[in-house]
This record gives structure tokens, sequence and C-alpha cells, in this order.
């Protein structure tokens, strides 16, 4: 299994902020796989086996804090750094109580996302 | 030598000697070889120097030399050792000697003199000497200074001196001056006594509390007082004390007596007192002086007991005794007199009597009176006096002037004895006296009468002329005229002796030559000169009878038939006549003896029987020599009666001697004097208990400390007392009449004289206080009593007055009457009528504006019924609840309404406090009240305005609530009870806070609480539960209601339903939440690809293409922060607001937040100093955002500077971050407003500052939420100092 430590999990159902995440993150160098909902989110993470998860909060359809909560419970799955981005308000708390590693509120600065994903990366 | 001649030669030799007056003569001529100090010539120059300028100062000075100290002084030091005493005897003594009695004093300083030749100084000091034959106190100041000798050592002891005592003595008296107003009470021997009406207790001084035996403690109550007394007096004194509180009466004036419960001792006090009354006549204060006069009572008494007894006496004496003032005028008079004449003592009094004098007797009587008056003798006289049955009765009046014991003339006294009997007895001697001379006259035999030392022919019969051979006009002739042939004859001296002798002459056929016809012819007579005694036993006539001896048989018939006529004459008289044979045997007694005896009268023992033992040897005697000796009997005896009783006689006997000179028999006569000798007796003894009880007075009197005078009918004065004249220095006489008055202050006299005067007029007593002029000079204040004398017949006769020195006593009392004045200002002021109920008869008493304040006209002094009839009907009831609780409770206190008598309605105050006796019954009330009508009525528009202000609020449709200063709500409308639909009682029993939702209350009561505490507007938006169970949000405000001096009177307030206006904003802030939410998406894109495309493009070289991308990036960094404050904004609002917490230190953040400012405005310039690190704990993000906050304004409002200074500093407690500019600056109005809500500044300075508002609102709320401040300090075109403070956590 090659080194997938360096491998971004994107996900987020608004194609723009995907497709800017994943062009910010490669710019960086990092490998990337978009995703544009939650399903089987926890077989697709095992198999992909990603070094960070970055998803939005609210998908349409699908509530990030309850994926991310699923993610943490898997114990496979479980040490996979899990980054939480949302606009909404008191999201902070929420997605950090839901088992989010980090979170990081829209909109951002560029170098704030490096950051935290070295920084989760590096954990 | 004489002495004389060695003097002078002293004197020439030694000139230091010379002058020195008499210490210098003295000096000069003793003898001083026997001294230590040698003789004068001899003395060194020193002591030859000091003692010339001793004797020539005039200066105390006296000098001791030498060793032994030899005394020398000068003349002006000589006056100090007085007469009889060491002057001249210790000149030239030594010190120790001259001076035994000090030495122990003043050797120590002398030693002290020698030893050190310091000089001393003594001051006043006492120093006791011998002197004017006496150890006498004596102050001295003196100096002891030593003398050096030639030798240069200290020879002598030089004294000045002076003597101070009359200094010191006054000093000392100017001290106990100082104690004046103790002083005048003490010296007065006064208590004093202080009561308040109000309280019935009192307060006194120690000398009253020390003769009543009262307790020490500072307010007695009167009652303790009253029961000292004697019982008799206490209801006489509780009379006089509730008199004096009267104001028509005030003062207090009596006598009383007490008995010591401890001591048992008995006083008599003099108490007066005076009642201060405040305008509504009301006594406040009763105060007065207790004077002890217990000695001058008793005086009193005991002289009135002593006249009291002579009145007595001569009340009872059958004796008329008349007394008379000195003008004259009769003053009294005894019952005997108004039992004699049936006459009132009035009809009697000044010249009455006179009245009933028979007219014949009046103006010789009343005549003798006035002369003998006028040269104060004693006379007699006899006068008819008109009796009880009409008529006239004989009166013998002994009358003799009475002294003063200071021998001034009192006026007379006048004993009257009844002597009718004696007039009529002596009528019945003049008619017995006629019937005698017809008995003469119509003899047959010669006889006649000759009277008086001339023989006077008074009765001769027409026998005896036919001797004479004369007519009848030798009736007042003198018989040696009518008989002139008889002269050689011897007759003339017959005549002559038996009228000298009182004996009977009797000669048997004497030849007789008469001249008859001319021709003198012999007779043959025997013939007798028998002496007529008249009632006193004196020889006033000779009785002459003769006989022609050849005719004697016939003669001795008709003397026979005289003699049996004698007896019957005899036994007519009045008197007794007694007849004795020469050895005294009783042969006759006329029938007044055996009247008055019931004896025989010629029982041989009978006179024995009947004269009083005491009496009989000196009757025996004198009657044994009168028999002895022929001499005429005369004596005084008391003879008993036949009742057994012994009456006074005068006994008169003489011897009738026949013709050969031997004693035929005694006749003589007892005349009764028992009545004069009574009267005598009496009357003696009668002056002499007037002249005692008079003496006592005034020895009494001279004595007491008192002033006292006495005054007569006329009002002058007729005597003053020692203590009187003492006081005034003048003798008795100047002060008599009306003298005294020239010492009274003129000020005062016309006062004294007025009272003085009215009171004489009206018999009335008086009392007075003025100022009379005192032997110093000084007028002092006398308190007067002046009381009417009356005799015990109620006869005024003046008056008698006792003075008191009060002069410090009346000081006092004006300055405590000032401070009563001062006192009664403030009762004055206080407006109160005063009010007092005797409980148990229900007996008010009121002051005058007692009766203003309830309105009452009409009766002057209204009952309690009355008063009460103005009390309004409806609160009667409740003013007698009141009474009912006040006598439990023992105070008092109502409002009521009264109704005045012109119907107007006024409300009073009344208050009062209960009295109990002993037995703790109510007995009195005391009180007042006060018209509280403006109150009421202010109290009453109040209640009508709250009336109308709940009327108007239950028909607002906003709920309206009240509440006290304390925060208790105490009023709702009635929107409140239809708004919650709870009753009235629900809500005040539960408490409007259970309408409150649960989850406001702690915010709800936090706040009001607060404002409460504060006074500051309550605002609040908070939810109530409505009648159905939903909440409701309302607008909660209240604003306290302060009266004039800003007090917070209540607090009213109002809720407002905005729970659509809630709504409204909750879906406002939902939305804006939403709308800002889905605003970031789209900016995320955008501000996350301009960065994508500034990290691709870095390198570029297209400008154009680099700043549009740099601009567009700025442009989504401020609407990002846009977005973001409307978001926060939303969430304050929703109060969801949240910090994340976290320590940092703030002085690096604020040089981030420069950092990135300055990324944006680069045109300004940021001066931030060093400091070291400040740790604070906050939210970093929200800080920071207030840091962006108050730099971009600092930029953005101060368009014309570049320079923004930025500063932070802490103390131990809080950080302080400030932000200065020099830009416009802000109003003052303006900085009240920035930190409120946005929308509120919204539309007044969108224009010129968009977005103003916001910033700096969020940041307020972020620094409030952090326990922190936030504020401003700016000036328009001064630019602006922005600060916040953080608390410094100490604990983390």
């Amino acid at each position: 299994m090659p080194d997938q430590t360096n491998h971004i999990l994107i996900i987020d159902d608004n194609e723009d902020i995907l497709f800017m995440l994943q062009t910010m993150l490669q710019i960086k160098g990092y490998s990337v796989t978009i995703k544009k909902n939650m399903d089987n989110l926890p077989e697709y993470s095992a198999a992909l086996s990603p070094g960070v998860i970055i998803m939005d909060m609210l998908l349409s359809g699908a509530d990030g804090r309850e994926v991310c909560r699923a993610l943490k419970a898997d114990t496979t799955l479980a040490r996979i750094p899990v980054v939480m981005i949302s606009a909404h308000p008191n999201a902070r708390e929420e997605c950090l109580a839901a088992g989010a590693n980090y979170f990081i509120y829209k909109p951002f600065e560029m170098m704030d996302l490096f950051n935290t994903v070295a920084q989760a990366i590096n954990a | 030598m004489s002495a004389e001649i060695q003097s002078r030669t002293v004197t020439e030799q030694h000139s230091f000697l010379s002058l020195g007056g008499e210490m210098g003569q003295l000096i000069r001529e003793m003898d001083w070889s026997a001294n230590p100090l040698g003789d004068p010539g001899s003395w060194s120059q020193s002591l030859r120097t000091i003692i010339s300028v001793v004797l020539r100062s005039k200066f105390p000075m006296f000098l001791w030399w030498g060793p032994d100290l030899i005394c020398l002084y000068n003349d002006a030091y000589r006056p100090s050792l007085g007469d009889n005493g060491k002057h001249p005897s210790i000149l030239g003594m030594a010190a120790a000697a001259a001076w035994p009695e000090i030495w122990d004093t003043i050797e120590p300083l002398i030693a002290q003199v020698q030893a050190g030749g310091e000089a001393t100084w003594s001051e006043d000091q006492l120093i006791p000497i011998y002197r004017n034959g006496e150890l006498q106190e004596v102050y001295w100041t003196f100096s002891y200074s030593p003398v050096e000798g030639d030798n240069g050592q200290v020879a002598g002891v030089l004294v000045i001196c002076n003597e101070t005592t009359d200094k010191v003595l006054t000093y000392i008296k100017l001290e106990e001056s100082k104690e004046q107003l103790e002083f005048a009470i003490d010296a007065a021997d006064l208590g004093t006594f202080d009561f308040n009406p109000i309280t019935n207790k009192f307060a006194c001084n120690d000398r009253l509390k020390d003769w009543f035996g009262l307790p020490s403690a500072p307010e007695i109550d009167l009652r303790t007082a009253i029961d000292v007394m004697v019982e008799s007096d206490r209801p006489r004194v509780t009379e006089a004390i509730s008199k004096a509180l009267d104001y028509n009466f005030g003062s207090y004036d009596i006598e009383y007596t007490i008995i010591n419960p401890s001591t048992k001792k008995e006083m008599v006090l003099q108490a007066r007192g005076k009642t201060w009354f405040d305008d509504q006549h009301i006594a406040y204060r009763f105060n007065g002086t207790v004077e002890d006069v217990t000695v001058q009572v008793k005086a009193r008494r005991e002289i009135a007991e002593s006249e009291e007894r002579f009145r007595s006496m001569a009340e009872g004496m059958d004796i008329l005794v008349a007394v008379g003032d000195e003008s004259s005028n009769a003053s009294y008079f005894n019952k005997a007199w108004t039992d004699l004449t049936g006459k009132p003592v009035a009809d009697l009094l000044g010249f009455g009597w006179s009245d009933l004098i028979h007219p014949e007797d009046k103006d010789v009587y009343i005549g003798s009176y006035l002369a003998a008056f006028e040269k104060r003798e004693v006379f007699a006289g006899e006068f008819r006096i008109l009796n009880k049955d009409g008529n006239y009765g004989w009166l013998l009046a002994k009358v003799r002037p009475r002294f003063s014991p200071d021998d001034s003339f009192a006026g007379y006294i006048a004993s009257c004895i009844d002597i009718t009997d004696r007039k009529q007895s002596e009528d019945a001697f003049r008619e017995s006296e006629r019937r005698f001379r017809a008995l003469v006259e119509n003899a047959p035999f010669p006889m006649g009468v000759y009277t008086g030392k001339d023989m006077v022919v008074q009765i001769i019969n027409q026998s005896i002329l036919e001797v004479w051979g004369k007519g009848n006009e030798v009736i007042g002739k003198k018989y040696a005229d009518v008989l002139p042939e008889l002269k050689g004859s011897g007759i003339y001296e017959q005549l002559d002796g038996v009228y000298t002798s009182g004996q009977t002459f009797e000669a048997y056929n004497q030849r007789i030559e008469l001249m008859i016809d001319g021709a003198l012819r012999p007779y043959y007579f025997n013939y007798t000169f028998t002496p007529l005694f008249d009632a006193t036993g004196r020889v006033y006539g000779v009785l002459n009878t003769a006989a022609d001896v050849t005719d004697l048989n016939l003669a001795n018939n008709k003397i026979e038939k005289s003699a049996k006529e004698f007896m019957q004459l005899a036994d007519s008289l009045p008197a007794m006549v007694w007849t004795t044979d020469p050895k005294g045997v009783q042969i006759y007694a006329s029938a007044r003896w055996k009247e008055y005896t019931g004896l025989d009268p010629y029982g041989e023992a009978s006179f024995a029987q009947m004269v009083h033992p005491d009496d009989l040897p000196r009757v025996i005697e004198t009657w044994t020599g009168c028999l002895a000796t022929g001499d005429i009997y005369k004596i005084e005896v008391r003879l008993r009666s036949c009742t057994d009783h012994y009456e006074w006689f005068y006994v008169n006997g003489e011897p009738i001697k026949d013709a050969g000179g031997n004693i035929e028999k005694w006749i003589g006569t007892f005349t009764n004097i028992n009545e004069q000798k009574k009267a005598t007796e009496y009357l003696a003894k009668a002056f002499q208990k007037v002249e005692e009880s008079e003496k006592r007075f005034r020895n009494v009197a001279d004595s007491a400390p008192v002033l006292i005078w006495l005054s007569g009918m006329d009002k002058k004065c007729t005597w003053f007392n020692k203590a009187w004249l003492s006081f005034t220095g003048n003798p008795l006489e100047s002060e008599l009449g009306d003298g005294w008055a020239a010492g009274v202050h003129p000020d005062d006299f016309e006062h004294c004289l007025e009272t003085y005067t009215r009171s004489f007029d009206n018999r009335a007593e008086f009392y007075m206080e003025y100022r009379l002029k005192c032997h110093t000079g000084e007028y002092r204040w006398l308190s007067d009593t002046g009381v009417p004398r009356f005799t015990m017949d109620g006869v005024f006769e003046g008056y008698i007055g006792a003075c008191m020195d009060i002069h410090k006593t009346a000081i006092y009392q004006q300055d405590l009457k000032e401070k009563e004045e001062k006192l009664n200002i403030v009762v004055d002021a206080s407006e109160l009528g005063i009010w007092e109920l005797d409980i148990p008869d229900l007996k008010p008493k009121y002051s005058p504006r007692y009766l203003e304040i309830i309105g009452h006209t009409g009766s002057e002094h209204p009952t309690h019924e009355e008063l009460l009839s103005h009390i309004h009907p409806g609160d009667l009831d409740m003013r007698n609840e009141a009474f009912t609780i006040a006598f439990e409770a023992g105070t008092l206190h109502f409002e009521a309404r009264v109704i005045w008598a012109d119907g107007s309605l006024h409300w009073i105050d009344a208050r009062g406090k209960v009295f109990y006796d002993k037995a703790n019954k109510p007995v009195k009330m005391i009180g007042t009240i006060r018209d509280i009508t403006d109150e009421k009525n202010y109290q009453e528009e109040l209640q009508e305005r709250e009336q109308k202000f709940r009327l108007l609020a239950d028909s607002m449709p906003q709920h309206i609530w009240t509440a006290d200063p304390d925060g208790n709500l105490n009023y709702f409308n009635q929107s409140v009870y239809q708004y919650s639909g709870l009753t009235p009682h629900q809500v005040f029993k539960d408490g409007w806070l259970q309408i409150v939702h649960p989850d406001d209350r702690e915010l709800n009561i936090g706040a009001w609480m607060h404002s409460i505490g504060t006074g500051t507007d309550f605002l609040i938006e908070h939810r109530f539960r409505r009648h159905d169970g939903e909440y409701r949000w309302q607008l909660s405000r209240a604003m306290p209601q302060r009266d004039a001096d800003g007090n917070v009177q209540m607090w009213v307030g109002t809720s407002t339903d905005i729970q659509a206006i809630k709504e409204q904003d909750q879906q406002k802030d939902y939305f804006i939440s939403m709308a800002s939410h889905e605003l970031k998406t789209p900016i995320t894109s955008i501000k996350g690809y301009v960065q994508i495309l500034q990290a691709t493009y870095q390198d570029a070289q297209d400008p154009f293409l680099i700043k549009s991308l740099n601009i567009v990036d700025r442009q989504i960094i401020t609407l990002t922060n846009l977005i973001s404050d409307l978001l926060d904004l939303s969430k304050i609002k929703a109060g969801s607001l949240s910090f994340n917490k976290t320590d940092f230190d703030i002085d690096i953040v604020i040089k981030e937040v420069i950092g990135e400012v300055k990324l944006l405005n680069p045109a300004h310039h940021f001066i931030f100093a060093d400091v070291c690190a400040i740790r604070v704990h906050a939210d970093k993000d929200k800080i920071c955002q207030v840091l962006i906050n108050l730099f971009t304004n600092a930029v953005k409002y101060s368009p014309g500077s570049d320079e923004i200074t930025v500063t932070c500093a802490a103390d131990d407690k809080q950080v302080t971050v400030s932000v200065k500019d020099h830009g416009i600056g802000i109003s003052k109005i303006d900085q009240e407003k920035i930190f409120e809500r946005f929308y509120r500044v919204e539309g007044k300075n969108e224009k010129t500052f968009p977005g103003f508002g916001i910033g700096l609102f969020i940041a307020s709320e972020i620094i409030y939420r952090h326990n922190g401040t936030i504020g401003v300090k700016s000036e328009p075109g001064k630019g602006s100092v922005f600060y916040f403070t953080l608390p410094i956590d100490t604990t983390s």
C-alpha cells in the first residue's frame, strides 16, 4: 500500500469550492481525491486510506457531523485526521464536538488551510 | 548726766540716727551698752548705712543684724506690730526671742538668706503674730534680702514687708462671692423648688430635701412631698398649688407644717412661688422658695396666745375694759361692755362709746380724757352710761396710758367699774343727810351742824336760834362770826378740837354768855360737840346739841328719842353702822350688818368670826390699840358674808366721849370697798398681761432674723424691729411714720405704696417685692409680707409686716425668668394646644390655644361633654377606643375630625400621657393637640389624585404597575389581570413573578434590584404568561417618581406586549444569519480563487493583473468583515454570541493587528511602544475584532492626519488599551451614543460615516462580555482617544 500520508480526501457538494480546494492543495504538492457526497464514506475512506479528510459540515442531504462521528467510531478510520469547514455560525464547536480534529471557517486564508493540513499530516 | 542730754549727745555724734521719727528717737534713747550690737558709736559702717536707709524709708522695713539677729525697724513698719504687742519691746532684741510664735516659719528663710545670699520673696503669706493683746492672723507680702557687712560677709537680713491682710481677706471674700447664686439661697436659708405641672414632678435643692426627708433623686413626685405635711395642712396646700397653677391666680404663698418622716422633726415652712404661663395661659413651670419660719410662727403663736390670754381674761372679767390706740380712738372693748350697754363692739369703737355717756357727764369726762391724753397722764373719772335696760348706770373709770417696751406711747387702757350701787348709796347718804337735816331742824332741843374747818353753820334748828336770839340768816356763816361774844370762852377751841381729832366733846352745866338783844346774858348749858364723818371716815363737821340744864329731864327724853332716831337713820344707811361700849363690846349694829353677816350683832365673838382669818391679827392689834388710846380706828378688812364669801370693807370707828372726856362708846361704819379692790387688782393684772404680751412680742420680733414692721390704723408705721434697723442702718425715729419709704428704690416706690395702700384699705394680706436701701448704700431686694392685725374682737388695728432679704434670689429668679421666656418661645412656636383631664370627675383644663384648635366659641369654660361634642360623630368610637388603650398603655394618640362652631371640618392630632395613683388607677391625663388639617387635606388630595391615576391607568391597554421605594409592587392596572387571568388576590398572594417566564426571572430580579438600588430607570424585555398559558414578550420600563428633594417616592412601570415585534425581529435575525451564511460560500470561492491566482501569478510581469488581484482580495476582506459583523450582531441580539477564551499576550496581538491594518492602510503611521508581555484570558478572535474596529475607525475618521498612537498598560487588576487619533473628534452628544445599537444612530450618521455604529456596538458588547469597560475621550476637531480595559485574571 502506497504511502497515503500526503493524500487528501476532500468532500464538498459545491463543485467550485471542491475544485478550489483541490487546486490549492495540489499547488502545495498534495495528492487529492475529491468526492461530491458523503455516500459510503467510511468504506471509501477505508479503501483510500487518505492522510487527511477535509469536508464541509453541511452537504445537501447529509450532515458532516454524523459522518464524522461514524468515522471516529470506526477504529480503523479513527486515526485519520478530519478537517471540517463551514460558514455556519457555531459550526466550530459542533464539529469539534462531533470528533473533527480541525476546523476552518469559510471564507478562509489559503495560508490557514495549508497550515492546518500540514499540522494534521504531521500530527 | 541726764538721759536727755545723753541722747542729744548721741544724736550729735551719730547723724545716721537723726530723723527716723519715733523709731529713730527710740534707738537714740536706748541704752545699747549691754546689747550685743554695742553703742551706736561702735556700729560698723554697713550697719550705719543700712539703718539710716531703714529709718528714712516710708516703706515698712525691718532689719535683723549681727549673729544674734538684733531687731531694728522703722516707723512705717511699726503699725504692723499693733498695740499692746511687741512694740517697742523687741527693738534691740534677738530675733528668736522677739518672734517666738513664728520663729519656725521664718528661721529657715533667714538661714537661707544668710547662707546663700539670695533674696527671698513671699506673697500673701499667713504669718500670725502677737499684737493688740492677742495672736492675730496676719497676711504678709515680704522679701528677705541679705545685707553685707564691712567684711563683705552677710551681716544682716533686711525685711521689706507689707501687711496684706485686708487685701487677702477681700480676695477671700471675692472668692466666696463667686458662689453668689447658691450663696444667696444658702444665706437666705431658703429651700427652692421647681415644679413641672406636666409631669407633676419637681426638683428642689438639697436643703429642701433635707427638710422634707426626700430621696436624692433629681425629680420627685409632688405627692411624696405632700405626704410629709401634717394631714390637716394637705388639702389647703393642694388647693393652693392648683390655684397657683391657675392663670387667674398664679401666685403661691402658703404656710404649712411638715414632719420629717425620718427625724420626726416638726417645721413650719413658708412657701412662696410663682407660676410661669405660656401664651395660652397654660402653666408650664412653677417654682419658688421655701423658708423655715418655725421660729417666727412659734413666736407669732405665742404672741397670739398671750394676747388671747389677755383677751379671754379681759372678756371674763366683770369690770369693763377698753383699749384705745395712740390716736385716742378706742379699739377694743371687752364683753362686760357689751353686756352692760347691750351695744355691739363696733358701735363703741373710736368715740362711739361716748354717745352712751349721760349728756350731763359727757363733756366733763371727754374733756378730762383728752386733757390727760395730751399729757399721757393717768386719770380717773365717773360718768353715767346708758345701760341696756334704758337706765343710766354709774361707771368709775381709771384710765392710764400704755407704752411699748421701747417707751413709745401706744394708747390708753381704761378699766371701769360699775359704781351705780355706790352712787346709789351716796344718794342714800344724801337722802339720809336730808332727813338728818330735818331731824336736826325739827329737834326740840338746840341742835346745829357746823361743817368745815371754819365751822360754817350748815343746819340749825329753831330751838338753837331761839337760844342764840338769831334768825335764819346765820346759815352759811362761820360759827365764830355768828357768836363773836364766845371768843375767849374756849368753845371755838372745843369745836376745832372735835373737828381735828374726831372726838366728841361734851360739857355739863357750862356757863355761856350770849349776846341777846344787844346785851350779854348768862346761860347754863349741857352741850355736846359730836364729829360728823363722811363715807371715808373723814370728819366733815360737828353736830352740836345743847340743853338747858334746868330742863334736863325733858332734854333727856329728847335725847333718847334722838338716839332711837339715830338708829333708824343708821339702819337706813347702806353702810353698816355699829357702836360698841368703851371696851369694844358691840352694843349696836345697823340692819345692814345683820343682812350681810347673818350674825347676831350683840354676840361677843361675832366680829372676830366674820373677819378673814388672815386679817384677824391685824384687826385685833389695831382695835386693841385704838381702845387703849382712843385713836380713830381705820382699817381695811375682809369680812365674811352670810353666803360665806369674803368682801373687802373699810372700817372706821371713833370714840364718843362724854363731857368729861371719857370714852362713852365707839361708833363706826363698815363701807364695802370690795368692787374697788377687785377692780384695782384686775386692772393691775390686766396691765401686767398686756405689757407682758407686748413686751414678749417685741422681744421676739427683735430677735427674729426677719425684718418686721408694725403700722397703725393710719397706715403709718409705728415700730420696726432691730433687724430692720440694722438693715437700713437708720435709727427708729427716722423710720417711723412714712420715714421708711425714703429708703425704697424710686422705681419700686409707686408699686410698693400702691400695694400697701390697696391691701390696707381692703384689710387684705399682701406680698410684694421691692428694693430697699441697705446701710451700705446698696439697694437690695426684699420680700415683704404684710397681714392686717385684728384685736380679739376683730377690730382692725393696723398691719404687721415681715421682710426677707431676697436680693440674690430675686436676681436669680430674673435670670430664671429669662430662661423661662426662652422656653416659652419654643412652646409658643409649636402651636400646640395643651389640655389636662382629671379622670374621675372628667374635669378638663385646657389652654386657649386648645379651644382655638377645636374651634370652640361661646362658653368660656366648656365641660368635658361640651368639648367632646366637637368631635366628629364618625370619629367618636375611634377616640373612645384610643382612650381605652391609653389607660392600659399609658400614652394616648389619635387623629380625629373636629367640627368647629362655624361648622367647618378640621383635623386634630391628639397625644397624651396618663398619670396613675398609687393603686395604679388613672387619675389624670395631660396632653397636647395639634391642628393637622392642612396635612390631612394634603393627604386627601393625594388620595384623590391617586384615585384619578388608577382610573386612568385601568383604562389603558398597557400593563401599568407601581412600586414603593423599596421595590415592592403595590398596584397593577386592570390590563395586568385581564392578560394574566389572575385575580388581584392571586397576584398579591403569590407575587407578580409567577407570570414572568422562568428563564427570565433571574435577569428580571437582577435588573429590578439594580434599579431600586441605584434609582436608575428600569428597562427589560421579558416574557409574561398569558391567561392561556402562552408566554409573550414584554418590554417593561419603570421610572422613579421623586419628590422635591430628589428622594424616590414611588416607581411607575409599564409593560408593553412586544411579542409581534419580537417575532419579526427574530425572523429578521434569522434571515440575516442565513443570508450572511449563504453569502459566505460565494465569497469563500472568490477569495480562494483570488488567492490561487495571486499564488499562480505572483511572478508574473503584468502589474495590472497583480494590482487587480490585490484590490479584489482587499475588498473581499472588507466584505467578509461586514458579513462577520452582521452575523455577530444577529448573534448578540439572539444572545448566542459565544466566546472561546484562551490565555494570550495582548501586546503581541496588538502588534499583529497593527500589522494587518497597516497592510490595508499603508498611508497611516501607527505608533506603538514596546511593552513587556501582558497576559490576558479572553477570546482572542473577538479581541482582534475589537482592535481592528478601533484601528480602522481611527484611520477612517482622521482624514487629515496619519498618525495613530496605540498604548497598552497594565496594573495588577486590568489592562488598558487606548487608541489615539488626531482626527475630527466626536461631540459630547455623539460620545454618549456611539456605543449604542447601530439602528439608533442609523440615519443620523449613516451618510457621513457608513457602518459607524455596528462595529463599536459589537466591540462594546465584546468588552462588556469580558467584564471590561470601553469608552472615548474626545473633542470635536481635536481627535479622539478610544480605550478599553480587560480584567487580568490573577488566578490563572
